[in-house]
């Protein structure tokens, strides 16, 4: 294999990784809080649109981009004033945000459908953007050591009585928690359409936000983890482009990286089960007599 | 000179914005909290439901073309044949969240149990049975790729995830079948051979209608009557006491996971025998989805699955009339009604037990 063939190669894996290494990290911040936020996939629908159509008007898919994680912004409160503020249930407040996403972003996108985006900004075969995503963990990690809501997020996620009683306010680190994710998310919407699609499709996600839900115990709910899950993804994904399934039909083999996903996300199922926050997926409301 | 606030420091913690709304739970609550709670609701789902024919022109002439498009007799069969899918879908989703399983990919069962449907008719030919039998393959056929997610639950994969990915799958899995196994036609828009199954019609509804009634009410007297029913209630209600009354409460999820997904599938059985045909719009039918607000909508009853698969069905069917004014086709309307939906069922049922709090401070 040549050089410039390996880089190409390369440059695919990162594009393919990027957006799982997002939404990853999103999905992670938000459980490490104890917030399980099943509406990824709509949320980052929504990014997506926004990054779609922001990159045509502006002619810069990384300004979309940028735009994406403040549309993501958006959603995010609206899940946070959900779950934190009006306590709802967050598994069917997730299923809810999710067909938001897909209804609302079918509805306002039907015309972006024919605009292909502008080219991104690239050295040599690699564009610039996914490299930068691919920092976030690190940059994530770091961040949230140095101002210690790290460890405010792991007393809300994994016994919230006890963080209430020590004078943390739980609804408001858990809220802020979802507004991360909720930036991530998008953020991962506008890196599926500006650097894999290339353009608006309707439901452009195709059940990646799901997908980055399932791999999430494969961090053990680490932020700066959240690289397995990408390397993962996108290795499934490279080996189909290099044609090792070749033998099944193309439909099939669009099929690959969820069985692929699947089987991984059930072996570190078991492997992660002592470090799931502990807290995960319950509301938790304060002065409520258990 | 006052410093501004920042977002986040050390020793104050995190920027306490100046508004602040917090939530105190009550412990009695009263009739007009919970009305009060439900008028507000439903104002608020009305508006939104409006919002994309409010931004389409004038809402109330585009709603007096629907109330006459409503009452003629091939409305009246679709919303039928609507409400029966959802009926049986929504059954799957109270059986399932029952238990507190969240069996969501019920959409990915109805796929199979469709396929599966279409692999007996032309598999098999029985005469007066086959029918029967194509029901029962899809049953069960649905069933086994359930029993995949359950392992997968056992394995300790969230089952929402899990059965929205096999969702995924199961799309993949229908165009195969519909572009390389039978394609009748080829160019935009091959579907299997015909002529397919053929389901009877009743009284002018689809046979599936009535059995979808006889199955929700069989389930209303298994919950209230039998030791099973009690059990599957138990596992979800109280996961200990299940535990120590002697029952094994992952053993009853995985059966009802399994149970539900065959349900479904029935689902797919009806609509695949009423089209005769399966095409790649089986990938985005919106019943399975549709269970679960129909299972919400009934507050987990299955007796009052019936009427909320007719209100869905009902909407279903405003749906399609309103994707001629709605961008982005019924589907995608459907959807949005349903996300809206769901929310203001959830809302309902939370939101009268707190009190809510705004605390505004100063300087």
């Amino acid at each position: 294999m040549t050089g410039a063939a390996t880089a190409i190669i390369l440059a695919s894996l990162v594009n393919n990784a990027a957006p799982i290494v997002a939404a990853v990290l999103a999905e992670t911040v938000s459980e490490r809080s104890g917030v399980l936020n099943l509406g990824l996939e709509g949320v980052m629908l929504i990014g997506a649109l926004t990054a779609a159509w922001v990159a045509v008007a502006t002619g810069s898919v990384e300004v979309g981009l940028l735009a994406a994680a403040a549309a993501g912004l958006v959603v995010g409160a609206l899940y946070a004033l959900l779950v934190n503020g009006l306590k709802l249930n967050q598994i069917i407040a997730g299923v809810a945000v999710y067909m938001l996403g897909v209804s609302v972003s079918t509805m306002a996108g039907r015309w972006l459908e024919r605009f292909t985006l502008p080219p991104p900004a690239s050295i040599g075969v690699f564009n610039v953007a996914p490299l930068v995503v691919l920092v976030l963990p690190v940059l994530v990690h770091l961040s949230l050591k140095v101002t210690g809501f790290d460890r405010l997020m792991r007393a809300v996620g994994d016994n919230p009585l006890a963080a209430d009683m020590m004078g943390v306010d739980v609804a408001r680190v858990r809220s802020v928690a979802v507004l991360i994710n909720g930036a991530l998310a998008g953020l991962a919407g506008g890196l599926i359409v500006g650097y894999i699609a290339r353009r608006w499709i309707t439901m452009v996600t195709a059940g990646l936000g799901w997908l980055s839900i399932a791999l999430t115990p494969a961090t053990l709910w680490e932020p700066i983890l959240a690289y397995i899950p990408g390397v993962v993804y996108a290795g499934a994904v490279v080996l189909r482009y290099l044609g090792v399934f070749s033998t099944l039909p193309p439909e099939l083999q669009n099929a690959v990286p969820y069985v692929v996903v699947l089987a991984v996300a059930g072996v570190a199922a078991r492997a992660a089960r002592r470090y799931i926050p502990r807290s995960l997926g319950s509301i938790y409301v304060h002065g409520a007599s258990v | 000179m006052k410093r501004s606030p920042r977002l986040y420091s050390r020793r104050r913690g995190l920027f306490i914005p100046p508004i602040r709304a917090r939530v105190e739970p009550l412990g009695v609550v009263p009739l007009y909290r919970r009305l009060v709670a439900y008028s507000v609701v439903t104002v608020v789902t009305v508006l939104a439901l409006l919002l994309p024919f409010i931004a389409s022109g004038t809402p109330l002439s585009r709603l007096a073309g629907y109330l006459r498009v409503v009452s003629s007799p091939v409305s009246l069969y679709n919303i039928a044949r609507y409400t029966a899918a959802m009926m049986l879908t929504g059954l799957a989703g109270v059986v399932a969240f029952r238990s507190r399983v969240w069996n969501i990919g019920l959409e990915g069962y109805m796929i199979i149990g469709a396929v599966a449907t279409l692999a007996a008719a032309h598999i098999v030919r029985a005469g007066g049975l086959t029918l029967v039998l194509e029901s029962v393959f899809a049953f069960l056929a649905a069933g086994a790729y359930g029993a995949i997610v359950a392992a997968l639950y056992l394995l300790g994969i969230n089952e929402v995830v899990a059965s929205m990915m096999m969702y995924y799958v199961a799309v993949y899995i229908l165009l195969y079948v519909v572009y390389r196994v039978w394609p009748s036609a080829y160019g935009g828009f091959p579907y299997s051979p015909l002529p397919g199954p053929r389901q009877p019609v009743l009284l002018g509804a689809p046979a599936m209608l009535y059995v979808g009634v006889v199955l929700a009410v069989v389930a209303e007297l298994v919950y209230r009557y039998t030791l099973p029913g009690l059990v599957a209630r138990l596992a979800g209600s109280n996961e200990k006491a299940a535990r120590i009354a002697g029952y094994r409460p992952r053993l009853v999820k995985v059966a009802v996971l399994i149970l539900s997904s065959a349900l479904a599938g029935l689902a797919g059985f009806h609509e695949a025998s009423v089209k005769g045909f399966v095409d790649r719009g089986f990938a985005s039918l919106g019943y399975g989805f549709a269970g679960i607000t129909v299972a919400f909508l009934a507050s987990l009853e299955p007796l009052y699955v019936i009427p909320a698969a007719f209100f869905m069905g009902l909407m279903y069917h405003f749906g399609s009339y309103a994707s001629m004014y709605v961008q982005g086709g019924f589907a995608a309307y459907f959807y949005y009604l349903q996300g809206i939906l769901l929310l203001a069922v959830i809302a309902a049922r939370t939101l009268p037990r707190y009190r809510i709090i705004l605390e505004v401070s100063r300087g």
